[in-house]
């Protein structure tokens, strides 16, 4: 910098070109992380509820520790693997704690292209909307697991936007997947949420 | 042509192509403000006398270039830092990899750790470590097959994790892929047929996995005409050093082609089978590719059909049905497997069960068919995959694959 | 059999469709880079394209230095020190080409400026190589998406500069900076696309990679014209046409600059009317000349135009004409929306002849003016109806 001289001999004026700091959009934010905290907790249910989830989770280390959630400034999902071996979702803070797979969506437009299901999860693993931090077998892993989620969760006609295949009534009979979408809906919000909203707050 | 609703293209490298490519080396790295490159091969391509053709090739100061020749198969790190101290006691400026897919990764990650600073590879771990432009990288491919010149991975092993390492980042993408008629033309025929179906592999699941895009699509269609057109010649007349430049061409085109719109269930189930067999990659690739297309021939039954161009021409095209020509195309790359084993004498596999190594014993077993299957889920490319593959799916495909019969496609859930 | 005795390059990332704004401050990081300047013309501010641009940045990590706005239809070496004295005060890493083809020029001469700390250009101009690394250059083309700020040139004071090192990193193209183009101005971007495919189509040494790109341009651009062209508000069509002329001047920058492109950007510097009307009226007759000098094109060229069902079903033998055929159509089409002939510009025919002239001077282009001179004779009338 010290050896710089202007180029210019009619200098511009610097006050005419202000430093631009970009805002956040605090109603896009919210929104995902509504939407996080959803997932979340479907996946802490999805766990106890669904074979195929709670396999998933078995096969992952013990203590492991994920984190989903928009890059740069969140917001996150945390989810930890207790000590006993379930799934506990553990709010929006991204821990001082080092997570052991953190998926990060690359920003908050392609965040609420995923989350309002114009783009499923596997479309956006490929327009590489995700940075993956961490194994990639444990990465799949999750989204497999995110997938079955979503299954549950969302109605059929959301839940064919948001994921590959779903499943017909070979792979997962019609009345099972009602009663544990019930169980799963009744797990997810009822006596531990206001837990987890406690202890983040 | 689909315009999909987003897609990124970046093919970084400088290819050149020619009879005389080689002798264009020292000019175009004098560009690139370079002059001491540093040759990495590996003890087949030296034995060879590949690089002796390089160095001549590239008379002049460049013929003095020193040459680390001793990459094995199954680089790891440890390989990756001692040749990076041979490089900086050389004072080199440049890398020029001569070889397949081990010694390119290889090559690559030297130049990381050369052009970064550092001991060791292990410093640049995780995503994001490489963002600026590293020294120049030339890399000379000997295969035709694997495409890695023109992929932005390397991935390295580190033997005491027992792990394997991705380095992802545009800046991995070489400055110049030389393409050289000499550099391929000691292949043995079912190498040529292996690697060639390898390259075919790319081109078709570029063409039909979730990530395609236009100049994708334009790419996969020229590599799988020039390897259609070209492939079965090149066995029967190995000297032809024009052909043997188109294959090497459409190995290159197709790794431009799936390094931006990725791989599915054929190198998704290829690699694993490779992996747990420790099969040849091209021969699995050869096995698997029909599979891959009748399993999502469902979901992409119209860009499928498509294929049938490139791959019969255009009389044949025009004269199959609309609605036969998924099945047609389907049925040609099967013939072209055929077509390979008996001109190779049956060194060629067409099915998993095929595939023998050099005492003629067989790799891949039925009973292992399961773990592959369950592995396979832990394996990338199975994401642009057109239609979900689960373990049950997988393994449904892998009994037919190493039977060798069409696809049950009562079997197929199509959700 | 087809030669594959070539060399292809083709640096820029291209990134396309929905959110690839917001993609550029993840892009600019993976290029070690947090704070780039944004380089706009007048017309590009004065549709506010520069607002959507920077709310592409909320919530990401990066401070925008400033925005340089000042860029008229010029691009002169002291608006390049302006803006590049305001890179340096403002410590910025990287720069944003926003808007039309002289924003990406500007661009390159503040990076060539700043990163040889020089303020003398004209070394480089007459031949000097780039020395230094230069910052990372994104490009987001607006207005007249013609691709042209895709390729490898810098022209600034009616001087022009190749090196393979002035390709921008990431080209970005977005709906929301595509809309609202007027059906002559999408015609004039038609015009320059086409003639950089058909220019790389029939440069020499052209390789197989390079067909791949002419191929990719040409189909998207035949596909999409009409659609674009009828309703300027649609928003896929004219996405299609972006990609087709970034796609196309891609190409092109790996093959001599064609006898139609040097002619119309003469033409335009002397006249002051825009180069793609030039390049609208020139084109077909470009053709013809071709038709009548070498032949019909190689059969390639109908595949491209027409797709894979109209290419199969010709027969062989017809391909080539059938190819060149479909082409001119593709041309007439586009000319007839700028509407006129050369005569009707109303041009005096020894300003053209100079043009001509000027063109066989280019230090760049191997243009004899007499093959010029003919071209310019048969676009002089136009078309006939």
């Amino acid at each position: 910098m010290n050896r710089f001289t202007p180029f210019s001999n009619a200098p511009a004026n610097l006050g005419q070109y202000p430093e631009i700091r970009p805002k956040t959009s605090c109603f896009r934010k919210a929104y995902i992380a509504v939407m996080l905290l959803v997932v979340g907790r479907g996946l802490e249910a999805a766990a106890r509820v669904d074979p195929t989830v709670r396999r998933i989770f078995q096969q992952l280390p013990d203590g492991f520790c994920l984190c989903l959630g928009v890059g740069p400034a969140g917001p996150w999902m945390v989810a930890k693997k207790d000590k006993k071996g379930r799934l506990r979702y553990l709010g929006w803070q991204p821990r001082a704690a080092r997570a052991h797979l953190r998926l990060t969506i690359k920003n908050l437009a392609s965040a609420m292209r995923l989350f309002t299901f114009q783009e499923s999860t596997a479309l956006a693993f490929n327009y590489d909307r995700f940075i993956v931090e961490g194994s990639l077998p444990q990465a799949l892993a999750f989204m497999r697991a995110l997938d079955r989620v979503e299954v549950y969760l969302l109605p059929k006609i959301i839940a064919r936007l948001a994921v590959k295949r779903y499943p017909d009534n070979s792979e997962l009979p019609g009345w099972k997947k009602h009663l544990n979408r019930i169980r799963i809906y009744l797990r997810a919000f009822f006596p531990d949420l206001i837990r987890v909203i406690y202890k983040n707050i | 042509m689909i315009l999909p609703e987003f897609y990124d293209f970046c093919s970084r490298a400088k290819i050149i192509s020619g009879e005389n490519a080689l002798e264009k080396i020292p000019g175009l790295l004098a560009g690139l403000h370079a002059g001491r490159p540093l040759i990495i091969t590996d003890p087949g391509v030296q034995n060879a006398g590949l690089v002796d053709a390089v160095k001549q090739a590239m008379a002049g100061e460049l013929e003095s270039a020193p040459v680390y020749s001793d990459v094995p198969v199954d680089s790891d790190y440890h390989v990756v830092d001692k040749i990076a101290g041979v490089y900086r006691e050389n004072q080199c400026d440049a890398i020029i990899a001569v070889g397949g897919g081990s010694v390119i990764d290889t090559a690559k990650g030297v130049n990381i750790v050369v052009s970064l600073g550092g001991k060791t590879l292990l410093d640049f771990q995780g995503a994001g470590a490489v963002r600026k432009k590293l020294n120049p990288l030339v890399i000379l491919p000997t295969t035709a097959g694997t495409g890695s010149e023109m992929t932005l991975v390397a991935v390295i092993a580190d033997p005491e994790r027992r792990e394997k390492m991705f380095f992802v980042s545009y800046f991995l993408l070489p400055d110049l892929a030389v393409l050289d008629a000499r550099l391929t033309r000691t292949l043995p025929d079912f190498i040529t047929a292996a690697t060639a179906m390898d390259a075919l592999s790319h081109a078709c699941e570029a063409w039909y996995c979730l990530e395609k895009n236009p100049l994708s699509d334009a790419l996969a269609f020229q590599a799988i005409d020039l390897i259609c057109q070209n492939l079965l010649y090149v066995i029967q007349n190995p000297e032809d050093m024009q052909a043997r430049l188109a294959l090497a061409n459409a190995s290159t085109l197709a790794g431009a082609a799936f390094s931006n719109s990725m791989v599915g269930m054929v190198h998704n189930l290829g690699h694993v089978t490779g992996a747990v067999c420790h099969v040849p990659h091209g021969n699995c690739m050869a096995a698997l590719l029909p599979y891959g297309l009748e399993y999502n021939l469902h979901r992409r039954g119209e860009i499928i059909s498509q294929l049938l161009l490139p791959l019969a021409g255009p009389e044949t095209y025009a004269a199959t049905p609309r609605h036969q020509r998924a099945e047609k195309a389907i049925a040609l790359i099967r013939q072209l497997n055929q077509d390979l084993h008996d001109a190779t004498g049956g060194r060629h596999p067409r099915f998993l069960s095929e595939i023998r190594d050099r005492d003629g014993r067989r790799l891949v077993e039925k009973n292992m068919l399961p773990e592959i299957a369950e592995k396979a889920l832990s394996d990338g490319a199975r994401v642009p995959n057109p239609e979900e593959l689960l373990a049950d799916d997988a393994h449904m495909v892998l009994e037919h694959a190493w039977e060798g019969t069409p696809l049950d496609r009562t079997k197929i859930k199509t959700g | 059999m087809p030669q594959f005795d070539y060399a292809f390059l083709s640096h820029p990332k291209i990134i396309s469709g929905a959110c690839s704004l917001e993609n550029i401050p993840a892009e600019l990081a993976a290029n070690n880079a947090c704070k780039p300047l944004i380089i706009t013309d007048r017309a590009a501010d004065a549709k506010k394209l520069d607002r959507i641009l920077i709310r592409a940045f909320d919530d990401s990590d990066c401070l925008i230095g400033a925005v340089f706005n000042r860029l008229g239809d010029y691009a002169g070496i002291s608006l390049a020190w302006q803006a590049a004295d305001l890179f340096v005060r403002r410590g910025c890493d990287a720069l944003i080409a926003l808007g039309s083809p002289l924003s990406a020029d500007l661009a390159r001469a503040i990076n060539i400026l700043v990163s040889e700390n020089t303020p003398d250009l004209s070394a480089f101009f007459t031949g000097a190589a780039l020395t230094k690394r230069l910052y990372p250059l994104v490009l987001v083309p607006a207005g007249d998406p013609d691709g042209t700020g895709a390729g490898n040139t810098l022209t600034l004071d009616n001087q022009h500069l190749y090196s393979e090192f002035l390709a921008p990193d990431v080209i970005v193209l977005d709906k929301r900076m595509l809309r609202g183009q007027l059906p002559h101005q999408t015609a004039q971007s038609a015009a320059i696309t086409a003639d950089n495919a058909w220019s790389a189509f029939t440069g020499t040494n052209p390789g197989p990679i390079r067909d791949a790109f002419v191929h990719t341009a040409l189909r998207l651009l035949n596909q999409n014209i009409d659609a674009a062209l009828a309703s300027p508000g649609r928003d896929k069509p004219c996405l299609a046409m972006a990609n087709a002329g970034v796609i196309a001047a891609i190409a092109a920058a790996n093959a001599a600059p064609g006898i139609v492109r040097v002619v119309s950007e003469e033409l335009a510097r002397m006249t002051r009317i825009r180069q793609g009307v030039f390049t609208g009226l020139l084109a077909p007759a470009a053709l013809e000349r071709s038709m009548e000098q070498n032949g019909p094109p190689r059969p390639e060229l109908l595949l491209a135009v027409a797709g894979m069902e109209t290419y199969a079903a010709t027969p062989e033998k017809q391909r080539p004409a059938r190819g060149a055929d479909m082409l001119k159509a593709l041309l007439d089409k586009i000319q007839k929306n700028l509407g006129q002939s050369l005569e009707s510009l109303q041009i005096p025919f020894y300003r053209i002849r100079q043009a001509c002239e000027n063109a066989e001077s280019r230090p760049d282009a191997a243009i004899k003016a007499s093959d010029a001179l003919d071209l310019a004779g048969r676009a002089w009338k136009g078309a006939p109806e």
